[in-house]
């Protein structure tokens, strides 16, 4: 079915790619979200990567790796949109805050220390953790994604990870002095 | 050290607790909004070579490379035309080379004058002979009239006869005839490929007339002359139209829209469609003169004894009285032809296709050329930005303006030795690009 559609859309039938895009939308602002950390950059990166899907889906080889395809497309456009904004708003930028929709972390502590750690990564690592832990993509597909070597999208992730984890340890060692000097 | 819990679970947590579960409501709309204003992006060559690239990436980076080498060769191969000469850079619709054909023997030497040479002129450039005597190093005599350049302007094609034997009923009996093809670059010179596609010996020039596509050419060759077919795919061919078997012709010419031939004869004119269905008589006089097709491709204007009847595909005719050459003007507004005028002097006469509103250029009577009778020897050609005429004289070769005021001008003036300026016709080149 979805299939049929991908295809339907890809010969230009509008109302095909509005079924297609329903079953996506909320999938891709998902990702965008956790990616950019911010409601309007993600909206806006949902909406440029379904225009762009749109218009290059003629172009898709295979409607079985529309996924992939249109992942990287997502990851595209959501680099831009972090592109754009910093470049209008200075290289420096206070991005608010959104709440969680829930706290299945179940430790406050540990998703502070996280969204600090995840913030002072660039927006490719970042990329390459939510593909990876949130899609749940293994580490090779996530290269054929992003459009990179899969030793550097293997690199890429650890960096990441040893990023949030001095995060989460420097926390660790704050509470630990405190509970020292208390 | 607080205990955590494994770091990739602890981050895959995390970024599920954090994700929202839907998008925003007007989220889908508004990008669907912008969707219904795009177009999409369709692959240059076509999806199904797009995947067969796709499978083989050895193949599309062959192709990336050659395509890169043959940039690069053209780069080269141009920058080395442009520091030998600068071409001449002319707009879109304006008028390029005229090529014409003139006497190459002595006036007064008959046993050689049937020989003719092929020139371009263009503004105040001097003549740039491409063919004929010397022209291209052949043999013997050699005889190069009809010059027709291609619809899109890059080839000059031409009839050419060579080694005249003898003369037999007032007439030259050449051993050899062909069609030749040139391949013209900006500043005139020959470039590969020249073409040559010999024809049947016949009595007359094998004129030939571009099919609109340029692939083709039609020409009356043969004894008696008959309706062939040149192709100048590889290899280059020539066969006789099947359906027009029979027809005794000397004039051949494409229609604008390329699906019929007009063959003009002793015995009358016939439409000859090219997909081989049964040829259709028109006209059933005498009609060896020229023969124009309008440029839209309804109307056909012929000489018909000592008159010219506009013949309209629907079968109605009009006559335009006595004259002879009609050309079409680019635009098919005008037609232009030529009448005997006062003395030995010809008229020419600008007219619309119903003959009426003539304007009429009286040669005789066009100062600024000098003393002497003014006749045009044979043909008349339309620039194609459709302001001037232009035609061959015993002055030489001689525009004027198509208005109210000819403001004649000599293009290449006629000497002693050098006359019959123009007698087989001319082709005045379009820049289409």
């Amino acid at each position: 079915m979805r299939q049929d559609l991908v295809e339907r859309a890809r010969r230009g039938d509008r109302e095909a790619f509005g079924q297609l895009a329903a079953g996506e939308v909320d999938r891709l602002h998902a990702i965008a979200r956790l990616v950019l950390r911010d409601q309007d950059l993600a909206e806006d990166a949902v909406q440029e990567a379904l225009v762009r899907c749109w218009r290059q889906l003629p172009k898709l080889r295979d409607a079985e790796r529309f996924d992939g395809w249109l992942y990287r497309i997502l990851m595209r456009a959501t680099a831009d949109e972090y592109g754009r904004r910093r470049r209008y708003e200075g290289a420096v930028q206070s991005i608010r805050m959104e709440p969680a929709m829930s706290d299945g972390a179940g430790d406050l502590a540990n998703r502070d220390e996280l969204e600090r750690g995840f913030r002072h990564l660039s927006i490719g690592h970042r990329a390459i953790v939510v593909l990876h832990h949130y899609v749940g993509l293994p580490l090779p597909e996530v290269a054929a994604v992003l459009g990179i070597p899969p030793g550097t999208a293997k690199s890429r992730h650890h960096y990441a990870m040893s990023a949030l984890r001095a995060a989460l340890e420097a926390d660790a060692r704050v509470a630990s002095s405190g509970e020292a000097l208390a | 050290m607080t205990e955590r819990p494994d770091l990739d679970r602890l981050v895959t947590d995390w970024l599920r607790a954090g994700a929202p579960a839907r998008a925003p409501l007007g989220l889908l709309t508004a990008a669907l909004a912008d969707v219904a204003r795009v177009g999409q992006e369709r692959p240059l060559f076509g999806r199904r070579f797009d995947e067969w690239i796709g499978r083989s990436p050895r193949l599309h980076w062959a192709i990336v490379g050659a395509v890169l080498a043959a940039t690069l060769l053209g780069v080269i191969a141009g920058v080395g035309a442009l520091v030998r000469e600068p071409p001449i850079l002319l707009p879109a619709g304006s008028n390029g080379w005229l090529s014409y054909s003139q006497h190459s023997g002595v006036l007064g030497d008959d046993t050689r004058n049937g020989e003719m040479d092929l020139y371009l002129v263009r503004g105040a450039t001097a003549p740039l002979k491409v063919a004929g005597v010397g022209g291209d190093g052949g043999p013997g005599w050699v005889r190069a009239v009809c010059p027709a350049f291609s619809p899109d302007g890059t080839r000059l094609a031409f009839a050419e006869s060579r080694d005249a034997g003898q003369v037999v009923n007032n007439a030259y009996v050449w051993a050899t005839q062909a069609v030749v093809v040139l391949t013209l670059d900006a500043v005139g010179r020959i470039a590969d490929p020249t073409v040559r596609i010999p024809v049947p010996a016949t009595d007359a020039d094998p004129c030939p007339a571009w099919s609109p596509d340029g692939v083709s050419l039609a020409v009356a060759a043969g004894a008696p002359a008959h309706l062939m077919i040149a192709r100048l795919d590889d290899p280059a061919t020539i066969l006789p139209l099947e359906a027009a078997n029979g027809l005794e012709v000397a004039k051949v010419a494409y229609s604008p829209k390329g699906d019929t031939i007009a063959a003009a004869g002793h015995l009358g004119l016939w439409l000859v469609p090219i997909d081989g269905s049964r040829p259709r008589r028109v006209l059933d006089s005498d009609s060896r003169g020229e023969i124009a097709w309008s440029p839209d491709g309804s109307r056909i204007a012929a000489v018909v004894g000592p008159s010219i009847q506009i013949l309209h595909l629907d079968g109605t005719i009009d006559d335009l009285g006595s004259g002879f050459d009609p050309t079409w003007s680019p635009d098919g507004s005008r037609i232009a032809f030529q009448r005997l005028g006062s003395g030995t002097s010809s008229d020419i006469v600008v007219a619309n296709p119903d003959g009426f509103a003539p304007h009429v250029i009286a040669l005789a009577s066009l100062p600024s050329l000098g003393a002497g009778a003014i006749y045009a020897s044979s043909g008349i050609v339309w620039s194609p930005d459709g302001n001037q005429l232009v035609f061959g004289s015993s002055q030489g070769l001689i525009s004027v303006s198509a208005s109210a005021d000819p403001a004649p001008r000599v293009l290449v003036a006629a000497s002693e030795t050098y006359a019959g300026i123009g007698g087989t016709g001319f082709s005045w080149q379009r820049i289409s690009r």
